[in-house]
């Protein structure tokens, strides 16, 4: 159903009619994205199966002000979107009109002493670290690529990055948020005209505005925000050149105080152990384990499939890379100074030996010895998210949060078994990979882990096999972790076959009734309920459950 | 060939938004230069990004919709500059550009409705004139006059100087094509023209959709540059350069030549000794990568959908991958700093990274606007090196520019290399 004519007229007033649309053209590119194919609203095809009333392009907190304040006049719900990658940034039921923040792009300040930069919606990882890079800073970009958004990761959508470990969660790193409710009303995070912090007196309202996961979109919109931001060893600028055998751009030259290692362990205790000891040092500037061989050269980048399968599986060099490296992980040691840099070198070398580590040769030698060193870095700081793209589907299953102990004891299953037998069926990707992802924050006050795998989007045959695997891969764990319901993390992630908020139902009892007390914030900040609350809370399908 | 065969890489966009910026954070410098995309940078809808054409390609084929005028319009308001393609290619073997083109060679072939009457007009000047701009054909011999050049319909030389619609009829860009032979008798070049028989390489057909009279049109020109026999085929028109030398391949004949630009031959005829560039020419320049000459020049093979599987399912497309670095780069770049006294002040955007400067895919007849905020955006950045001039070697740029410069009351000037070279030259 259109928009009346009039409500149409009075959307254009606010944002000038060339930034709104309800063209069926325009209107159609807002109902394809990532994951559409696995998602219960779309699942087989591309599209969600109903479009936005409207798509309008505000450019500043006034324009979404007027807009979210029409809408509660007028009854019309509203989803806003940063730069949209993935199904939760999509309305999840008809009769929503989309905010796209792609006109609200400023980085307003860069605080170098007080290290924080504000930016407004649209503004990407890559466009703020190529900013405070210059200054001696840096950033905590996610994996879902240097394009994506950060005041997005910051309010809205998990926060897991790479540089955790020194950087932290991007849930800790939100500071001062302007914030337009539900309602229409402005509301700022932190004292007024500071931005250094997201608390004043009184409660804090971050736990509110995002929790864990963030609202993804149910909670009104954010229109600008302060990150935190962390100290840059390295250059004011990172330059690179084409080249290189995986990525198409290799580092022109290392930073002086750099340098990768990656040590693998027999046993998850004894990774574990080393997660542990790193982090009581303080000495890695990034640090994860990655699932095995071909999961790290996604990180690298390909300059094509061919060259990729010809240079690293036709030689055996991933075969034996995946025979010998269990638990492999990525260290990156960035220091200031020579002396540092030995130091933390040395030190690292104690804990791998003293841990049971191994560095084996082969990713010191011959052709992993460059990737490691020029290529991996690009990927790190670079950030590609179509890295891990190169079948054309990726996917995660169910993650989890916690200390080491803990998440491995909720998510430690044997893998490599589960997904062995769907990669051998032809339907997904075979890359030799066991395709465990394992990310440490605050020097490993905490880590996150989620199996991640590769599928082709264009095919329904591998699709349907990856729905599979990912529900063998929840059932085993159902299975070994008596009472433990995975799903924790991410919303989009783990029972694909059900929709978003039944799957926020059916981890509610498992995780403190989270979701009733969403639910109870929710009719409290958006009595109209407007703000399209299809990935947030458990209204849709707790309409007539009293929540008192 | 036709727009199905590419739903498979329609199906594999993530709608990541990779395509709309300057890939990956190291080769981005700034927060103010970052975007790719001058398409989505005006229009800001998702549509009009490479990832929203493939959407509403898909869409189309599932017949969610059809064509329309809104379809058109922002299927043509996208200048072909092929800088989506790269950004996605960092990470993929997706097909971006061919997409881009395919989808207008359907539109074009799917009925006149869909045809913008400027290109219309652009397509039966070609087909009437030989040219793109309805000039007789013996206009085409003006800017020689006076020149020693040899006529290709009579004798034989070794280079043929391929001087393009634009240079050989457009009294402002004439002098360019002057300066050029100028140059190329002072270092004693075998070279000769086609005079009033050269014919328009075809790439507004091309850029526009109409696939017939491309290929009619590029094949003619491969047989009779095969007849001449000539070891070369020299252009200064990058957009020549960029079609005959990255698309011609695809339409069939076997191209007995070699394709260079004007200026890569220059660069060579300096390295031999043949022109020695020795006068100051005082000026802090900044040089702009012309899309054609530069990423667009590096020969595609469009797969055609045409893959096979390994590993399961890691699609393996048997052509090269292209990604712009075989462009044109250090040549030009080798003539300025041939130049004394020239100072070459670097754009952030350069290379196979370049912002386009709004001219080509058929934008600047049909949507000038794009065309000009583009350019703008340009200028803005050339103007932030501190140069005093633009430097090209492309005329569809060159206009543009001055357009631009124009509009926005500019201090720069433009110029292109050539004119600077000459000046430098005993
Ligand atoms: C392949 C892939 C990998 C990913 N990896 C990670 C990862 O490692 N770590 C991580 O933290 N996340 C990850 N994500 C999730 C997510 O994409 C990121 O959190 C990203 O930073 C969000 O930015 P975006 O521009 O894509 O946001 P969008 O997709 O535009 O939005 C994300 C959500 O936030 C809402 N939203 C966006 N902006 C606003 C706003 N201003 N006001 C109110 N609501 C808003 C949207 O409605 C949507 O629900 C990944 C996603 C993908 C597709
Ligand atoms: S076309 Fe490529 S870069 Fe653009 S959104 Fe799709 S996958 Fe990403
Ligand atoms: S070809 Fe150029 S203008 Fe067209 S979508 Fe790609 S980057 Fe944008």
């Amino acid at each position: 159903m259109a928009l009346a004519p009039h409500i149409y007229k009075m959307f254009a007033n606010i944002v000038g009619s060339v930034n709104i649309s309800d063209d069926p053209a325009i209107l159609e590119t807002y109902t394809f994205t990532w994951l559409n194919e696995f998602n219960n609203l779309c699942a087989p095809g591309k599209f969600l199966p109903h479009h936005p009333e409207a798509v309008l392009l505000p450019g500043s907190t006034e324009e979404v002000q007027a807009i979210v304040r029409a809408c509660n006049r007028y009854g019309i719900k509203f989803k806003a979107l940063s730069t949209g990658y993935g199904s939760h940034s999509l309305p999840g039921q008809p009769g929503v009109v989309v905010l796209d923040l792609r006109r609200m792009d400023r980085i307003l300040e860069i605080d170098e002493k007080n290290k924080f930069a504000v930016v407004e919606p649209y503004v990407t990882w890559a466009q703020l670290e190529a900013e405070v890079i210059k200054r001696g800073l840096f950033t905590t970009p996610v994996q879902a690529g240097s394009q994506a958004s950060v005041l997005a990761n910051l309010t809205s959508g998990w926060g897991m990055n790479t540089f955790g470990n020194h950087g932290g969660h991007n849930g800790r790193n939100a500071l001062g948020i302007e914030w337009v409710l539900p309602t229409g009303d402005l509301l700022k995070l932190g004292p007024p005209g500071e931005w250094f912090t997201g608390d004043g007196p009184g409660p804090s309202l971050r736990g509110v505005m995002r929790g864990h996961c963030g609202a993804q979109g149910g909670m009104g919109v954010f229109t600008k925000g302060a990150i935190k931001l962390h100290h840059w060893p390295g250059p004011p600028k990172l330059e690179t050149e084409p080249g290189g055998m995986m990525t198409a751009y290799l580092l022109k030259e290392i930073p002086e105080f750099l340098e990768i290692v990656a040590p693998c362990f027999d046993t998850y205790e004894q990774m574990i152990d080393f997660f542990y000891q790193v982090g009581d040092a303080e000495l890695a500037y990034a640090m994860m384990r990655v699932g095995g061989a071909e999961h790290m050269f996604s990180l690298m980048g390909a300059i094509s499939n061919k060259e990729m399968y010809e240079q690293f599986y036709s030689t055996g060099l991933v075969q034996a890379m995946a025979e010998e490296m269990k638990h492999p992980c990525t260290v990156m040691i960035f220091a200031n100074s020579r002396r540092e840099f030995e130091y933390r070198k040395k030190v690292m070398s104690e804990i791998v030996k003293e841990t049971g580590g191994k560095i084996l040769e082969v990713m010191t030698e011959g052709p992993m010895k460059d990737i490691m060193m020029k290529q991996m870095p690009v990927a790190l700081f670079g950030n590609c998210t179509l890295f891990i793209h190169h079948a054309g589907g990726f996917v995660i299953s169910s993650g989890y949060m916690g200390t080491n102990e803990s998440v491995v004891r909720h998510m430690g299953i044997p893998q490599e078994e589960i997904k062995g037998k769907w990669a051998k069926s032809g339907k997904i990707l075979d890359d030799g990979a066991d395709s465990t992802y394992y990310n440490s924050f605050e020097n490993n006050a905490y880590v996150y882990m989620e199996m991640e795998f590769h599928y082709d989007a264009s095919n329904p045959e591998s699709v349907n096999a990856s729905r599979q695997c990912l529900s063998d891969e929840r059932n085993q764990r159902r299975l070994e972790k008596s009472g433990f319901e995975p799903n924790d993390i991410g919303l989009t992630c783990g029972d694909y076959e059900k929709s978003p908020q039944q799957r926020i139902m059916d981890m509610g009892p498992h995780y403190g009734n989270f979701h009733l007390w969403q639910e109870r914030i929710k009719r409290a900040f958006d009595p109209n309920d407007v703000s399209d609350r299809s990935w947030y809370g458990a209204g849709l399908l707790t309409k007539d459950v009293k929540i008192k | 060939m036709a727009l199905v065969d590419y739903k498979k890489d329609m199906m594999r966009c993530v709608r990541c938004s990779t395509c709309k910026f300057i890939p990956i954070s190291s080769l981005l410098k700034s927060w103010r230069f970052a975007q790719g995309c001058p398409a989505i940078a005006k229009h800001n809808f998702h549509a009009f990004s490479a990832s929203g054409k493939l959407i509403m390609a898909l869409s189309l084929l599932e017949g969610r919709i059809g064509y329309s005028p809104k379809v058109i319009e922002i299927l043509y308001n996208c200048t072909l500059c092929g800088m989506c393609d790269l950004s996605c290619k960092v990470g993929t073997d997706q097909e971006l550009w061919e997409v881009l083109h395919e989808f207008r060679i359907d539109a074009w072939q799917k009925g006149e409705k869909n045809r913008l009457a400027p290109h219309v007009s652009i397509v039966e000047s070609i087909k009437s004139y030989d040219n793109v701009w309805m000039q007789p054909r013996r206009k085409r011999t003006d800017w020689a006059k006076g020149l020693k050049i040899k006529d290709l319909n009579q004798e034989k030389a070794e280079v043929l100087y391929f001087v393009g619609c634009t240079y050989s009829l457009d009294p402002e860009m004439r002098r360019v094509a002057k300066n050029t032979a100028v140059l190329f008798n002072k270092a004693g070049v075998d070279f000769g023209t086609l005079g009033a028989n050269e014919k328009c390489c075809a790439s507004p057909a091309f850029m526009v959709g109409d696939e017939e009279l491309f290929v009619k049109t590029a094949t003619e020109n491969i047989n009779t540059f095969n007849q001449l026999g000539v070891k070369k085929v020299v252009t200064s028109c990058a957009g020549c350069f960029g079609l005959i030398k990255s698309k011609y391949p695809r339409v069939g004949p076997e191209m007995k030549f070699e394709v260079q630009h004007s200026i890569e031959f220059l660069n060579e005829l300096i390295k031999a000794g043949k022109l020695k560039p020795s006068k100051e020419v005082s000026m802090a320049i900044t040089y702009h990568d012309p899309c054609h000459l530069g990423r667009m020049s590096d020969t595609r093979i469009p797969s055609h959908g045409k893959e096979y599987y390994v590993l399961g399912t890691m699609p393996i497309k048997d052509i090269p991958k292209v990604m712009g670095m075989n462009g044109i780069y250090d040549p030009p770049r080798e003539v300025l700093r041939s130049i004394p006294g020239l100072k070459l002040l670097e754009m952030e955007r350069r290379r196979e990274y370049s912002w386009c400067c709004g001219s080509g895919g058929g934008v600047k007849s049909a949507y000038p606007e794009l065309a000009m905020d583009t350019v703008k955006e340009r200028l803005e950045e050339a103007r932030a090196t501190g140069a005093e001039t633009i430097v090209s070697c492309c005329p569809w740029c060159e206009k543009n520019f001055e357009d631009g410069i124009r509009a926005s009351d500019s201090e720069l000037k433009v110029v292109d290399a050539v004119d600077l070279l000459i000046q430098s030259v005993e």
